[in-house]
């Protein structure tokens, strides 16, 4: 990374900062913060609200999301003059705003119309549920009942009036003069439905004593009217859509330009200023350096002075402040997640995706290995890769890790001879399945379930062995030689592991009766453990020059003893629990295939293919698949995150997030 | 132990799952920025509250809003009751009664209203819960009585028996306060007695839980007696609620006699709950004295007490009660923020209600 300096006449301030925008990969860093206490820089002020920009523009997605529409500013964007008029955009923005609460106050009226109805509907109900009453004879709380007569000229007009309100309506009798209805209506309309009556001459006359109950088309009229409304409730939505559709292209356009001046307004937040001059300040990586210079010269016509600094030569207190980009590539992207969701690594360290992925897939195979189940699972990967629309989102992240664990899951599958819980082709490596029944071949090394065990521990003291030497190497590229050495995981720990590992494969094949030779014991571990008694005393020293109230006293060699001690226990007991915390991959990888072989046997109870016997081992497969595939999945990540990063992952770094127009 | 790990294992799992999806207060404290409904809904969308968003784009209508959030959070205690064992699931059906209680107190409010006091119903009424899965009241039947066939609508209900006692008092005194109050006492009655079948440490956390409600809801109706109606203190008492945590109906008893209304509330609070005090240390002094502010430190306690249990021993019926009540509180959190962004009040004012 190369720290950026960059000196730009005031007239060009707005241009460079767009064309940053453009370039999108200067991670910014306030020229206040590097240069406190000088008083001849002052900060830029700001011309706009940042709270109004933000109403402004959440208005503006508010209102899109209606129609699912995310603005984005694109790069031509940035080249286009631009003439911000803010309360021209506040009145645009307004209107359609306006427009859109119109019609939903149009759709809150209907949705009132249904209320009514819906409840005209439930006191009808109720009416029914009482038993055959007679309507007219009822006083009915939320109900009023009227008969009469409407000149025939006036029904049909009637009869459009009526059904503005909550009513149905029944056409008893008709003849040349009159039409005889029963009109139900709600209380709460009384007097619209009066002036209906009014207009349409109604004269009110008591019920035919032949009507004792209204029929079932009370349900039909209110449902037919319920759903006119419901389909103008529906055409009103669509409405919101088109109006917001039709706002859509001047909105995305306020959009971008209010987006623009919030991103260029960051830029000046982070800046200072002088009376003419204006400086710019962030880290860039290295190989974009001539790109960023050119950029800068055309744009400003060569008015501009860039000075340059390496991250490489800055003191360790200033390195820490520099921001790491990691470049991984594409195919272990699923694998950059992981790390992401630990920390991010210190500068200047090694980036772990490579070694992180392949301990992931290898632990990921061992414990789950069966062909079969990983082509299952790489194609959930894929079909949930299609699936998922958001590709940022978390799930879609994990639905492409599932594809390189399958293939994990497929190798070792194969390496096992292992297809759906069953041994159908011949195992390269070992039959799982035979050596947990304890008839392994003694040909392939592994004859018991503890010679499975034996390989993963192995494997985990290749994992850490791993991690050690990245650790190695992360202290010597920051050149803290005295870590490098005394630290848990430096070269004196690692030293005490290798002779440690040696010591237990010896007792071990002695059939735990023997260790090496005492005198040899006493050189290899006695030296770095009295080594190791250096580096408290280091500390304190070290602390002591930068902070003046640390005194020695008369406790301090007991305290410095004990921290030696406890640094000696946490080396010793650490690195047993994490060795053997590997054989977890043993024991998913036995309880992968013995789950599967319990499945075998259930269904081999029922008779080997009927249709019982199918649906138990598809049933049992399923779980395995589901259950087994997490267990793994967190275990591996588990044993990546406890066993293998804490050896070399310092995550104190900071990520590289470069300001851009796509900037969120 | 190794019951309580069979009853709690997997349903502890679950709802610390869930647990972990609830809204944070950074939600609110930005979406309460929107300026209108349409603003707001986005939010919502990768919630669990996604529902919200279409019911709002066909109807605009808030009330609908609230009474599918109501739904939304009675119909939690179905999705949990699958995953307990018998004895939990009566337990937590007899919590689950209060939201057939609040149906109630609002059909009885409405009705009061109606038939009563004379005064227009209509525009509420679609808004009461009617959802079968909820509740089995005779909402519109009990609506649509006149005082003389009230109590016999609320026959067949829980609150019959109250209703057909108090039904004249109602009637003579044109107030719903005491029947109100003899259903809560009714509900609480039947919660505490569902408790009596738990073992001894489940029985003892929602003791404590249901305890700090009971001791919220006495001093809240103890203040409110004292300073509208005038009773004896036998009287006063007969209105609260037995078993509350730290408030014992003596402690009240002793309160009563005193006469004395003024800062009551805050005396009963300070007396038993003072060490929560500290919790108020933000507002002012003329504030501190008010009902709000109390209840707005009980809120505190419960909260405080969720996170006793759920950092505590896991498998218990606490964690259930712990997610019950968050839910309940996230519920009421969306609603004051729909209500606050719909009418308009002033972002830093409804800021105040999220922090």
């Amino acid at each position: 990374m190369l720290k950026m300096t960059a000196l730009v006449m005031k007239s060009d301030a707005e241009t460079v900062s767009r064309k940053l925008l453009a370039l999108g990969n200067l991670h910014l860093m306030s020229v206040q913060d590097f240069e406190p206490g000088q008083k001849i820089l002052s900060k830029i002020n700001s011309e706009y609200s940042s709270a109004q920009l933000a109403e402004l523009r959440s208005k503006i997605e508010g209102l899109l999301s209606i129609t699912s529409v995310r603005p984005e500013i694109s790069k031509s964007f940035l080249s286009e003059q631009q003439d911000y008029d803010l309360s021209l955009a506040q009145s645009q923005i307004d209107k359609a705003v306006s427009e859109v609460q119109q019609i939903r106050d149009t759709q809150l009226s209907l949705q009132k119309e249904i209320g009514k109805l819906e409840d005209l509907q439930r006191q009808l109900h109720l009416i029914h549920e009482t038993g055959p009453v007679s309507v007219s004879k009822k006083t009915h709380a939320f109900l009023n009942v009227h008969t009469g007569k409407v000149p025939l000229r006036q029904y049909g007009q009637f009869r459009q009036s009526i059904e503005q309100t909550a009513s149905v309506h029944f056409l008893i009798e008709k003849n040349d003069m009159h039409a005889t209805v029963l009109l139900i209506t709600m209380k709460r309309d009384e007097k619209a439905v009066a002036a209906c009556m009014r207009i349409a001459e109604w004269s009110e006359i008591s019920l035919p004593s032949s009507l004792s109950d209204i029929d079932g088309d009370a349900e039909n009229q209110i449902q037919q009217r319920i759903s006119g409304i419901k389909k103008l409730q529906n055409d009103a939505a669509g409405k919101v859509s088109e109006t917001v559709t039709m706002h859509s292209p001047q909105l995305e356009k306020i959009w971008r330009q209010i987006r623009l001046i919030e991103l260029t307004e960051k830029i000046k937040s982070f800046s200072s200023c002088t009376s003419r001059t204006v400086i710019i300040a962030g880290w860039i990586p290295k190989e974009e350096k001539n790109k960023f210079q050119h950029s800068m010269n055309d744009m400003t016509s060569g008015r501009c002075y860039i000075e340059w600094n390496e991250a490489e030569k800055m003191s360790d207190t200033d390195r820490k402040k520099v921001p790491v980009l990691m470049r991984t590539p594409s195919f272990l992207s699923p694998f950059q997640f992981l790390i992401d969701g630990y920390a991010v690594p210190a500068y200047g360290s090694i980036n772990p995706a490579p070694f992180t992925a392949l301990a992931y897939l290898l632990m990921f195979g061992l414990m789950f290995a069966d062909a079969g189940h990983g082509i299952v699972l790489a194609l959930m990967g894929i079909a949930a890769g299609i699936i998922i629309k958001k590709k940022d989102s978390a799930s879609y992240k994990i639905s492409r890790l599932l594809i390189p664990c399958g293939a994990s899951a497929v190798i070792s599958g194969i390496l096992f001879g292992s297809w759906f819980g069953f041994p159908l082709t011949k195992a390269l490596w070992f039959n799982y399945h035979e050596v947990l029944s304890g008839h392994g071949s003694p040909a392939s090394g592994f004859e018991s379930v503890y010679d499975i065990l034996g390989l993963t521990v192995f494997f985990g003291i290749g994992v850490i062995s791993a991690g050690l030497l990245l650790n190695w190497i992360n202290l010597a590229r920051a050149k803290k030689y005295f870590l490098l050495f005394f630290d848990k995981a430096g070269i004196i720990g690692g030293w005490l592991y290798i002779w440690g590992v040696y010591s237990g494969i010896f007792f071990v094949r002695s059939a735990y009766r023997a260790l090496p030779d005492k005198d040899m014991l006493t050189l290899v571990f006695g030296i770095p453990i009295l080594l190791l008694s250096v580096k408290p005393v280091y500390e304190f020293l070290h602390e002591k020059k930068h902070n003046s109230s640390l005194k020695f006293s008369v406790y301090t060699p007991a305290i410095l003893i004990m921290n030696w001690l406890v640094e000696l226990l946490e080396i010793f007991s650490g690195y047993l629990a994490n060795t053997l915390s590997f054989m977890r991959v043993a024991g998913l990888g036995i309880a992968h295939v013995s789950l599967m072989s319990a499945f075998a046997s259930i269904a081999a109870m029922t008779g080997r293919t009927g249709p019982a016997a199918i649906v138990i081992l598809i049933f049992g497969n399923i779980l395995v698949i589901g259950m087994e595939g997490l267990s793994a999945g967190i275990q591996s990540l588990r044993l990546n995150y406890y066993e293998f990063f804490t050896k070399f992952f310092s995550g104190r770094g900071i990520a590289y997030n470069p300001i851009s127009f796509k900037t969120k | 132990m190794s019951s309580a790990l069979k009853k709690y294992a997997f349903i502890n799992a679950k709802l610390r799952a869930r647990m972990s999806t609830l809204l944070n207060d950074e939600f609110f404290l930005r979406s309460v920025r929107a300026h209108t409904t349409d603003e707001l809904l986005p939010y919502f969308d990768d919630t669990r509250y996604r529902f919200l968003i279409d019911l709002y784009r066909q109807s605009a209508d808030i009330g609908l809003m609230e009474l599918a959030l109501f739904e939304h959070e009675a119909l939690e205690i179905q999705d949990i009751q699958k995953h307990l064992c018998k004895t939990e699931q009566i337990t937590v059906d007899a919590w689950g009664k209060r939201y057939e209680l609040q149906v109630f107190r609002t059909v009885l409010r409405l009705w009061f209203d109606r038939s009563i006091r004379r005064r227009k119903i209509d525009e509420l009424l679609p808004y009461v819960c009617r959802n079968t899965r909820i509740h089995c009241l005779p909402v519109d039947k009990l609506l649509a009585s006149d005082s003389n066939t009230f109590a016999d609508a609320a026959h067949s209900t829980l609150y019959g028996p109250v209703v057909k006692e108090m039904i004249h008092e109602v009637q003579e005194q044109k107030s719903i306060f005491k029947l109100e109050i003899a259903c809560d006492k009714l509900y609480y009655q039947s919660l505490f007695k569902a408790f009596d079948i738990l073992a001894p440490r489940d029985r003892d956390i929602v003791h404590s839980l249901i305890g700090i409600e009971v001791d919220m809801e006495n001093i809240n109706r103890f203040v409110r007696m004292n300073q509208f109606y005038k009773l004896t203190s036998n009287e006063l008492i007969e209105t609260l609620i037995p078993n509350g945590k730290n408030i014992s109906l003596d402690i009240f008893h002793e309160a009563a006699e005193k006469k004395e209304p003024t800062g009551l509330g805050l005396e009963l609070f300070s007396r038993t709950y003072g060490k929560y005090l500290i919790l108020s240390s933000g507002s002012s002094g003329e504030n501190r004295q008010g009902l709000s502010v109390i209840e707005k430190l009980f809120s505190l306690i419960i909260e405080e007490e969720v996170k006793k249990v759920c950092s505590g021993y896991p498998f218990t019926i606490g964690i259930i009660f712990a997610w019950l009540i968050r839910k309940h509180i996230e519920v009421r959190r969306i609603k004051t923020l729909i209500n606050a962004v719909h009418l308009k009040i002033r972002t830093e004012r409804s800021e105040m209600h999220f922090v």
